[in-house]
């Protein structure tokens, strides 16, 4: 990387820090609108109780579970990205783990509201720190949401103490200044420092992966570990790490696709990289795909009195529209999308992430409601239509998220500098090592 | 590093003794905050109780003027089989009589006194009709002998009490399977919830630590070489 | 920076675990199991039989229990399923709450607001409950209810709802069948069983081996043997204490 090509990156990184142009300001309005109007909606729900949900006594777990797994499955993409890039030492992640740790730590903070949404009685949730039980699913979650929360927020702080360093130089006349100061924490790039550093982002990187993996395993157990058909089942766990993953890599194409083209990051963020992250989606999806067959083959084969119904009314009867839209245009569909060569790589990777976003909603959809409405003994399917309360909360949550992206990356910086200093031999000199093209070569067919 | 592991360690023993500890010191971790029942039942009239009365428990007196039922229990060939409940069934004239149908209770207390069907049996040519009878407790038990009649034959009873020494197996609630295993597991998880704990703090405070205190120790990276 | 132990590490060092151990809030809780408050004078372990050749559909028994509990009429804590079997034949099952002696509602609940009392029924602390609905996700037979809208006003002596005497129904939390232990421990019959016409309810004691319907009154462990009783779902390993007796609601000459 020359010269040149290194201060640009370091001025775009830094670019949106302390803007405020109008389209900053119209999408923190709207978002925050949205984000404010959930708000307002969860504030009804807590005056008047879950009655104003959707939810009943046979249906008695609706979107917020759904959401909760789907928006804490986001977060893991994000983390996992940034780790297995960083563990594989990817050349080409310097521009993207910022966006993926961020991305991840703004979904989890989503995400983890979500039990609290859902509680009858939300001003006993310290009764699970009192009383807990630990044989309970419900802890292993607090316990492994609470872990991976702090974990990741560490994965994100870490590897910003360069770039904090590099915002407190030049930002020394803000008002912020003193603030960088200290979460710099006296940066100068030392060797010793450097050491540190290595070391705990190496360790982060690493603990980040089973962490993930943990939380996912346990909110696939809140389900598996009872009697109900489609839930008891063993491969819950695996597939819904699996969704996570998917659903993740997803949101960061998604959320790079945004940043790159907002904050003019094209020179950076190439249709290379987007390529690269649809082949990660790929290969998740088509394993997601073959867990799905497994899953519905051994229980269908059997077609025990449990699950029998159930597979029934996904493949042929009420729920099939939702099956059969999320397995073709859902799954199939977008990854083929995002796996033929060609032109419009970008286009096709963001709408593949859409599409896949899209898909592992009505997933979790299918796993929860069937799974609640099936009927335990004999009487009539349960009913579930989330009521405008359900609605507008999940809007104002799935809002919050670029809402609370758009806000950090005020304040910090987009992509990382010192990573990219790192993988580019660390070596700000004119010495005309340029990043890109090498990018190029490696998957230019 | 020796040191440091040595620490480490000894935190993460000392803070799952107190998390051991903590088991009987925090509210509400063990003791179950149970009312109790008695002060229910004793104290307060329930509301949305039947007003009726219980139904008063039979008296056990045979009615006058009818026949004759005499119940005796007598310790079996095998005793850990059971009682041998017999009763004899007599007319008012004091001749045996057989194809007598006869139930046998024992009186128990279970929402007031009740006759608890303990089995049931019909007489031969002596008269005689009898079970075998291996009760739930020991203990004294009074037993009943009911005869309801028959042809010209009014109802009549027999009572006996005896002394149970030898008594039917005790329930007993099975414990879950694997119950004792899964007990002892999360105790194996909360240490490996704890090292990841140590992980993380590891990891942000050690490189926080190991940030601040080589700022000042050498040349600015990119000067070597 | 080997070797050396600074203050600041082993400060940082505990603190990290310390910590950590407290924001995990990890008090660990066995299975919660029976605790009682003092010893009864029998120490009972209470089981129901439903003997279905008698039951004929009349749901007096949800409408008492609806009275006792001061229940909406949504809460069927003992609930009245109308089943058709292959050949067409109707009959009628009641379903109160199970008992079970390995309670999957038990084992789910993440605060132990359901427990086991001595005498093996399982109760809900309602002011424990935090309303996650995780046991009603795990009860295999939909036994439990969870209060979306205010209960209808009633008493309670005591002033509050207690686990005995979940009376009124507190609003965000679940509640569900007790075996009316506020009554038995009476030594009145639960609702249900007093207000069944058809006699085809029996409570009883499995430690005494006997139960009754009201009016006679048998021996626990014979009458479920000579009348082949089965448990409903007992594959799933969950212990029910309500025994079954098939029929299809039948005369029978006692």
């Amino acid at each position: 990387m020359d010269r040149r090509t290194h201060d640009r990156y370091v001025e775009r990184a830094m670019w949106p820090i302390g803007r405020g142009d109008r389209f900053f300001w119209i999408a923190v309005v709207v978002l925050g609108a949205l984000v404010v109007a959930g708000l307002g909606a969860w504030v009804y729900q807590i005056k008047n109780g879950l009655w104003v949900t959707g939810l009943n006594q046979k249906v008695s777990w609706g979107f917020y579970i759904i959401n909760c797994v789907f928006f804490i499955g986001m977060s893991y993409g994000g983390a996992m990205t940034s780790a297995i890039l960083r563990l594989t030492n990817a050349k080409w992640r310097a521009p993207l783990t910022r966006l993926a740790e961020a991305t991840a730590v703004a979904a989890l903070l989503v995400g983890a509201v979500y039990p609290l949404i859902d509680m009858g009685r939300p001003d006993r949730f310290f009764n699970i720190l009192a009383y807990a039980q630990v044989g309970s699913p419900v802890v292993w979650d607090v316990v492994a949401i609470s872990t991976y929360m702090v974990a990741s927020i560490v994965f994100l702080y870490l590897p910003l103490i360069p770039d904090l360093a590099i915002t407190r130089d030049s930002l020394h006349k803000s008002k912020l200044a003193p603030i960088y100061r200290v979460l710099a924490l006296g940066w100068k790039g030392t060797p010793g420092q450097e050491r540190s550093l290595a070391r705990g982002v190496g360790i982060m990187a690493i603990l980040i992966i089973p962490l993930a993996v943990s939380v996912h395993s346990v909110l696939a157990w809140l389900f598996a570990v009872t009697a109900r058909g489609g839930w008891h089942s063993t491969i819950f766990a695996p597939l819904f790490v699996l969704a996570a993953m998917l659903s993740g890599v997803a949101a960061v194409i998604l959320v790079i696709a945004a940043f790159r083209k907002v904050y003019g990051l094209q020179e950076f963020i190439t249709a290379r990289h987007f390529r690269y992250l649809s082949y990660l989606m790929i290969a998740l999806g088509a394993g997601y795909l073959y867990f799905m067959v497994s899953e519905y083959l051994t229980e269908g084969y059997l077609a025990d009195q449990a699950t029998a119904p159930l597979l029934e009314q996904i493949f042929v009867g009420t729920y099939s529209p939702a099956f059969w839209g999320f397995t073709i245009v859902g799954l199939v569909f977008p990854l083929v999308l995002a796996a033929i060569p060609g032109r419009y790589a970008i286009a096709r990777a963001c709408s593949a992430s859409l599409l896949v976003i899209g898909g592992m909603w009505l997933k979790r959809f299918l796993i929860v409601v069937p799974g609640m409405a099936e009927p335990v003994m004999p009487w009539d399917w349960g009913r579930y239509a989330p009521s405008w309360v359900e609605i507008a909360i999940t809007l104002g949550s799935a809002a919050a998220i670029p809402l609370i992206l758009i806000l950090f990356f005020r304040f910090f910086p987009v992509m990382s500098v010192h990573e990219m200093e790192e993988v580019e031999g660390g070596a700000p000199e004119p010495r005309g090592v340029v990043l890109m093209p090498t990018l190029a070569e490696g998957a230019g067919k | 590093m020796k040191r440091k592991i040595l620490v480490f360690a000894a935190a993460l023993v000392a803070t799952l003794a107190f998390i051991v500890a903590g088991r009987g010191l925090l509210p509400g971790s063990v003791q179950l905050r149970v009312p109790n029942s008695n002060t229910i039942s004793q104290n307060a009239p329930m509301p949305g109780h039947d007003t009726t009365p219980q139904q008063a428990p039979q008296p056990i007196v045979a009615p006058p003027g009818g026949s004759r039922v005499a119940l005796a229990v007598t310790t079996g060939a095998k005793p850990e089989l059971g009682y041998i409940v017999s009763a004899t069934v007599t007319s008012p004239a004091g001749k045996a009589v057989s194809e007598a149908t006869v139930r046998f209770y024992d009186v128990v207390d279970l929402f007031g006194q009740r006759e608890e069907l303990i089995g049931s049996g019909t007489t031969d040519g002596q008269g005689n009709a009898s079970i075998s009878y291996l009760p739930a407790s020991g203990g004294t038990h009074q037993l009943v002998a009911r005869f309801a009649g028959q042809g010209s034959l009014s109802a009549s009873l027999g009572t006996t009490t005896f002394e149970a020494k030898v008594t039917a197996k005790p329930y007993v609630v099975d414990q879950p399977p694997l119950a004792g295993f899964s007990r002892a597991v999360p105790y194996a998880v909360g240490l490996l919830v704890l090292a990841v704990w140590g992980l993380i703090a590891f990891s942000l405070f050690g490189t926080a630590r190991g940030v601040v205190a080589t700022a000042n120790t050498t040349r600015r990276k990119g000067e070597t070489a | 920076m080997a070797g050396q132990l600074t203050r600041r590490q082993l400060i940082g060092t505990l603190g990290g675990v310390g910590g950590a151990a407290l924001a995990a809030g990890f008090v660990p809780v066995a299975f919660p199991e029976a605790v009682a408050a003092e010893p009864q004078t029998k120490q009972r372990q209470w089981a129901m039989v439903i003997d279905l050749r008698k039951c004929d559909g009349c749901k007096k028994c949800t409408e008492a229990c609806q009275t006792t509990h001061h229940l909406p009429q949504t809460f069927e804590w003992i609930k009245v399923f109308e089943m058709k079997d292959k050949t067409g034949a109707q009959y009628f099952m009641p379903r109160p709450c199970m008992q079970c002696e390995n309670a999957p509602c038990l084992r789910v609940c993440p605060v132990a607001a359901t427990f086991r009392e001595s005498d093996g029924v399982v109760l809900v602390d309602q002011e424990r409950c935090i309303g996650c609905r995780m046991c009603m996700a795990a009860c295999p037979y939909g036994a439990r209810y969870f209060n979306y809208t205010d209960p209808p006003v009633a008493q309670n002596p005591f002033g509050h709802p207690t686990p005995e005497f979940p009376v009124p129904q507190i609003k965000g939390t679940v509640g569900k069948c007790m075996f009316c232990v506020h009554r038995t421990a009476d030594g009145e019959l639960p609702a249900c069983v007093q207000a069944c016409g058809m006699k085809a309810l029996y409570i009883g004691d499995l430690v005494e081996d006997v139960a009754t319907n009201g009016d006679q009154t048998v021996r626990l462990s014979t009458f479920i043997q000579e009348n082949d009783a089965f448990r409903y779902k007992e594959e799933l390993g969950t212990g029910p204490r309500v025994y079954y007796i098939a029929g299809h609601g039948q005369l029978l000459d006692y």
